[in-house]
């Protein structure tokens, strides 16, 4: 709906188109904020879990060479604890930022969609570091002859998958992040005690994660118990899509109404 | 990295502000609501200040009108006179107000400069330059973290956000606790002057009452989740009358009245006395050489949440 101008014919927008543009203007500020909030603070202390992850796989390296034989993957362990640094990441950041951006003029919704799109972003970000470090060492050990197993069966076998590592890697780290951010809210709008009754709900996408990507201890046991350890990679990628849009599912329940607290 | 959507220039007009028949219930169970049926009308542009004792429910009320929260019960709305709305998650509503609670929900561990810009880019009429020059005024050092500064600084840099927001509908929460009084009468100054450049609505709600009073156009009063009063500050200052002259002749005034304050020093008095004095009677007092005065917001104050208070042991 238009309203023409006077003479010119012109066609100007009205009240509600103005406010329509204005609203989105808004959201996609909000979402935008929250979005570079997330993966800012992320990569701030990210940096410095990548450079603790180096450390820690040079030092197995040269403790390795040392003993004169290198049979096991210095960086499998580091890279593929991203995942629970960014759980740890995803419960502490939305507290810190949900309070000022509701306060500024957000919405939950803008939140919502600011902290998917920044779990994207770090989820891709962190999953291309793993990959690289993977793809690195793969390099590294063919050129000096040594020859690694990777400890627990994965959807890839070894870093030289660098793409099938990078979406692994990428999908476990959106859902852990996301996961830990449903918890954080949920602590933050049910209290210590229901907050942790909810816990296991807010574990689900993470357990299905784990399951189909068949990783660690527990997920390679677990599928290997129901069956799905033959699964082909592209299907248990299918299956980690799903968890990390289960994550968002719930995150959307634990936001949509969270009522700020008051002020101590 | 690309350009931020701009931002509007052209402010909508004042927001006003009701609440209907409100309920809120931090639990389901609590016999006490933190609301129970509350109503009120903020009037779009005017000053509005908002009191009450501790747990009176003013909080929970600002927190309502800002969609901070969502009401057990009743309706909420905000927006211009004949436009108002809802505004839980109506962004349109939310951006156009801006509630500053005391601490001023700001990110603590990081500089203060971060809080605030997200501030100007999250607020559509965010000025900047008022932002500063209050900064200076209130001598808030943005390289500093909120959390290692000091209550009062952290309150002026609340206060900041409050202002600089120019926000249709501006609430501030006790937000100038722990300012020292040259700050709070920068505030205040600051408050007045821009409120007359750039009319908004402006809720304030403080235990200062002596000090705020004199910014008020319209008065409510909240008591244990009701709202006792809401109506101009001048019919407020009507529903009473304070005497001042010779402690005999103030005397014979009083006469079975209720006081609601009484001075004496040497053989002069001054009385507060509540209920309104007819044109008969003001001549009367005139006549007998006595000065009228209108009623002290807070003296009012503490005569109605008292008497409330009573009542309701009374009922027990």
């Amino acid at each position: 709906m238009t309203d023409l101008a006077g003479a010119g014919g012109a066609p100007r927008p009205t009240t509600e188109q103005a406010r329509r543009a204005v609203v989105a203007a808004h959201h996609r500020r909000g979402v935008r904020a929250t979005a570079e909030y997330m993966v800012g603070a992320t990569w701030y202390i990210g940096v410095w879990f990548w450079a603790i992850a180096l450390a820690v796989g040079g030092i197995i390296v040269a403790a390795q060479s040392r003993a004169g034989d290198v049979d096991v993957s210095a960086l499998n362990g580091p890279a593929g604890s991203a995942k629970f640094f960014l759980f740890v990441m995803g419960i502490v950041l939305p507290l810190t930022l949900v309070v000022v951006h509701l306060a500024s003029g957000g919405t939950r919704r803008s939140f919502l969609h600011g902290t998917v799109a920044g779990a994207a972003v770090v989820g891709v970000t962190f999953g291309l570091v793993a990959a690289l470090l993977a793809w690195a060492e793969r390099w590294l050990y063919d050129r000096l002859g040594w020859q690694t197993a990777w400890p627990h069966g994965q959807l890839y076998d070894d870093g030289s998958q660098f793409g099938l590592v990078l979406l692994v890697q990428t999908v476990f780290c959106v859902v852990y992040y996301l996961s830990g951010t449903t918890i954080a809210l949920g602590y933050y709008r049910t209290g210590g005690w229901l907050g942790t009754a909810l816990l296991p709900l807010a574990l689900v996408p993470v357990a299905l994660s784990e399951l189909v990507l068949q990783s660690g201890f527990f997920g390679e046991a677990f599928a290997r118990a129901l069956g799905l350890d033959g699964t082909s990679a592209w299907l248990g990628l299918a299956g980690g899509v799903v968890a990390a849009a289960l994550a968002v599912v719930l995150l959307h329940r634990f936001v949509r109404d969270v009522p700020l607290r008051a002020v101590d | 990295m690309t350009a931020r959507p701009a931002q509007p220039t052209t402010a909508p007009p004042p927001f006003g502000a009701e609440l209907r028949d409100v309920v809120v219930r931090y639990r389901r169970r609590d016999e006490a609501p933190a609301l129970g049926g509350a109503s009120l009308t903020v009037r779009p542009g005017t000053i509005t200040g908002l009191l009450g004792r501790n747990g009176a429910g003013k909080t929970t009320a600002l927190a309502l009108l800002a969609g901070f929260r969502r009401a057990s019960a009743g309706q909420v709305l905000v927006g211009p006179a004949g436009a108002m709305e809802d505004p839980f998650e109506n962004p349109w509503a939310v951006m156009h107000t801006q509630l500053v609670r005391e601490g001023g929900d700001v990110w603590g561990d990081d500089r203060a400069k971060d809080t605030l810009a997200h501030y100007a880019d999250a607020r559509p009429l965010w000025d900047g330059d008022l932002a500063a020059g209050l900064l200076d005024e209130l001598e808030v050092d943005l390289r500093k973290k909120p959390d290692e500064m000091s209550r009062g600084k952290r309150s002026a840099l609340g206060a900041v956000i409050g202002l600089a927001s120019r926000a249709p509908l501006t609430i501030f929460d006790e937000v100038y606790l722990g300012m020292d009084a040259p700050s709070r009468y920068a505030f205040y100054d600051a408050l007045v002057a821009d409120y007359a450049e750039h009319p908004r609505t402006i809720v304030l709600s403080s235990h200062l009452i002596d000090e705020v009073e004199r910014l008020f156009e319209d008065v409510v009063v909240v008591d244990r989740g009701r709202v006792l009063l809401a109506e101009p500050v001048e019919d407020v200052r009507a529903r009473g009358v304070s005497l001042v002259g010779p402690a005999d002749v103030v005397e014979q005034f009083v006469d079975g009245r209720r006081v609601l304050s009484r001075q004496r020093l040497g053989g002069t008095a001054q009385v507060t006395l509540f209920g309104a004095f007819d044109a008969a009677q003001r001549r009367r007092a005139t006549d007998a050489g006595l000065e009228l005065g209108a009623v002290a917001v807070q003296d009012l104050f503490v005569h109605l949440t008292r008497e409330t208070g009573r009542d309701r042991e009374a009922q027990r």
